[in-house]
């Protein structure tokens, strides 16, 4: 058994909880809270101070996890998310989990220094995103972020769950896969040869893994996670998630001919960031939420 | 899990003694190493599936004439059940159900119901005699057995069924082009389920009215397993990634736990609720408040030979034992009370679930759809 530990990184969130709530709720003293502006005061001179002590007085905060400070004091009530924090955190070790500090890695357009040619030690590097060949935008300025490519390196878990980040993401497996979705994911006999044993094979796409459909068999007992069916070709055009969007708007993870925007071959080659950072890490750090949130309010440089 | 293969090949079946050969290996994590369990088949029936879905167990006042409890199991071809003190079943039948039974078998009033993605069926428990079918109009979910009744869903309307005879006794419709796929639960008055159109909503027992519903879609998208941990309150795992207690009497969210990565199931039993997560950790939480009581790292994604495989299996739990089942086929048996753990009993391939029978006994599917019966010894002292 492992008791909590109070030195890991999503253990040390709840201490800077703390502190947060300490230097809002220190502008809530009795005194002040006695003083209740009035109406007039309120609508001349909106107040995020006055709008928290006042969900403070009716009982709607309640903080629970450990991103909750940064969900309640800035997420929910629409904080401008300054570029200077998100400089910081590109500057910061262990900003979004176990690993170095993004401009390690990234720190300039040239190819032969940052990998990808992204510069994350600017806002214009940031907002261009890579440059080396094939350039590709990170995200797009006030757009939901969290599909984006920067959203996805941040959060999602490179599969099978646990692969090591040196794991060869252009095995031959991965790209019977790639190869397939270009041809436009038909339900042929490259599929059936091919490709659909990959899913039921355990290493197949990285040594000491699971085969896929140990987690994503189908919608039934025990559940399949994100009621993934990867047994068929029936349950993998379907998607993820039929559950909650209808069997039409389920998310797809394959777009035929197109498989750098397909969830399933995203998954196979993208390493979530920082490098080598474990499943373990919460995939919604405090920092990654907020890095999303600086995106969708239009990733200003300011 | 190389380790692993290299055990379960010197294993031959896998269900024989092993004792302590993990014990010289250092444990990365500076953990206890963990302690390896002897298995002992105790009895194995063939039940003419390949493959098995959950086995329930069934409680000595359920299993009717036989007057010992039962265990109940259905495949891809045959429901049957059988009696752990007995080599032959007590009823085995085809249950023609399209697809085969993908849900656990689930029991009450004397009734069993096998259940497939396009059919219902009903057996008399005490010998196996059929009762009803019913076909889905598009697509049945886990099915809820509550004394005479059947909660289930069928596509994105929610049916009450009579559990004697098939017959419709009420039709609740949530909202199109979503499913109601996991189980609702059943308390004396209420039905509470969870669509995928991101709502909750507690309806009438006996009439399916609306009595209240909760829109949480913006915060947990919508729900996935619930469970009754009293007649006021639920616990509810979300889509997002998080774990909720719920007020029954209003829908109030009383505590919120966040888990850092996707809860697939979770298990409820007593003042406490259970779960794995895959950021490597199975956490105990207390029902009344959400507060964290304990949590066991189960991998750290570093390579250890003592990080488990992914949990797909339920977990499960007996008396004072939590009882894990991983990917690699390895049964990890912990204490409920702190979290730590026992033994660990390395198996051949079986199926992923667990159902316990007691502290000491659990009901696997082995790999070819064989029922076992397996006794855990406990393992020598460090």
């Amino acid at each position: 058994m492992q008791p909590n530990d109070p030195a890991s990184s999503a253990l040390a969130w709840p201490g800077l909880a703390t502190l947060l709530l300490v230097a809002v709720t220190g502008l809530t003293s009795p005194a002040i809270l006695a003083d209740k502006p009035d109406q007039d005061d309120q609508q001349a001179s909106p107040s995020v101070n006055t709008d928290w002590i006042e969900d403070l007085r009716a009982g709607k905060i309640t903080l629970a996890g450990d991103d909750a400070a940064v969900d309640m004091l800035i997420l929910e009530r629409h904080i401008p998310i300054p570029y200077d924090y998100i400089a910081t955190l590109m500057r910061t070790p262990n900003a979004f989990g176990q690993g170095v500090a993004s401009i390690i890695c990234h720190s300039s357009k040239d190819p032969a220094k940052s990998y990808r040619g992204l510069d994350l030690s600017t806002c214009e590097g940031i907002r261009a995103g890579a440059t080396e060949p094939p350039a590709r935008r990170l995200f797009e300025p006030g757009q939901p972020a969290i599909k984006g490519v920067l959203g996805r390196r941040m959060r999602n878990n490179r599969m099978p769950l646990g692969v090591h980040f040196s794991t060869h993401p252009k095995a031959e497996s991965v790209m019977a896969v790639l190869n397939w979705i270009n041809a436009g994911a038909k339900n042929d006999d490259y599929f059936k040869d091919q490709v659909l044993p990959l899913f039921r094979t355990d290493n197949a796409f990285a040594p000491g893994s699971p085969a896929c459909t140990h987690c994503h068999m189908s919608n039934q007992e025990p559940p399949s996670f994100h009621e993934l069916d990867m047994t068929s070709y029936e349950g993998i055009m379907l998607g993820a998630d039929s559950v909650a969007k209808g069997v039409d708007k389920a998310t797809k993870i394959v777009i035929p001919g197109q498989p750098l925007d397909s969830g399933l071959y995203q998954h196979l080659v993208e390493d979530r960031m920082p490098p080598g950072i474990p499943p373990t890490d919460d995939r919604d750090h405090p920092n990654t939420l907020i890095l999303l949130r600086w995106i969708e309010q239009g990733a200003n440089c300011q | 899990m190389n380790h692993r293969r290299l055990w379960l090949q010197a294993l031959g079946l896998g269900l024989v003694g092993v004792r302590g050969g993990l014990a010289a290996e250092t444990w990365a994590d500076a953990a206890p190493v963990p302690r390896i369990g002897a298995t002992r088949l105790l009895r194995r029936w063939l039940t003419g599936n390949a493959r098995l879905a959950p086995v329930s167990f069934v409680p000595r006042h359920e299993a009717g004439a036989h007057c010992s409890p039962g265990l109940l199991f259905s495949g891809e071809t045959t429901l049957g059940l059988v009696d752990p003190h007995h080599e032959d079943p007590l009823w085995v039948r085809p249950h023609a159900l399209p697809g085969g039974a993908v849900f656990r078998p689930r029991t009450a009033a004397g009734t069993a119901l096998g259940a497939g993605r396009d059919t219902l069926g009903a057996w008399r428990l005490m010998d196996g005699e059929p009762l009803w079918r019913r076909p889905a109009e598009r697509q049945w979910g886990v099915p809820c057995l509550s004394e005479d009744a059947v909660f289930v869903g069928d596509g994105h309307a929610l049916l009450a069924l009579d559990l004697a005879t098939g017959g419709l006794r009420w039709r609740f419709a949530a909202t199109l082009d979503t499913l109601i796929s996991y189980a609702p639960v059943a308390t004396r008055e209420l039905v509470l389920v969870g669509p995928g159109d991101g709502r909750l909503y507690a309806l009438d027992r006996d009439t399916g009215q609306l009595r209240w519903e909760r829109n949480r879609q913006d915060d947990w998208k919508y729900l996935r397993q619930l469970h009754l941990a009293s007649d006021h309150l639920l616990i509810a795992g979300g889509y997002t990634e998080k774990l909720y207690g719920i007020d029954l009497a209003n829908g109030d969210t009383r505590w919120t736990f966040s888990a850092g990565n996707f809860i697939n199931s979770h298990h409820v039993v007593g003042d406490g609720a259970y779960l794995w997560s895959p950021t490597g950790w199975i956490y105990a939480l207390d029902i009344e408040t959400g507060e964290v009581r304990w949590r066991h790292l189960t991998t750290g994604y570093r390579g250890s030979p003592h990080d488990w495989d992914p949990l797909v299996a339920e977990l499960a739990s007996s008396e004072d034992r939590l009882f894990a089942l991983d990917l690699g086929h390895i049964l990890h048996v912990l204490a409920m009370a702190g979290g730590e753990e026992l033994a660990r009993y390395p198996l051949a391939a079986v199926q992923p679930f667990v159902t316990p029978l007691d502290r000491r006994q659990v009901a696997l599917g082995g790999g070819t759809g064989e029922l076992w019966l397996v006794a855990l010894d406990e393992p020598a002292s460090a």
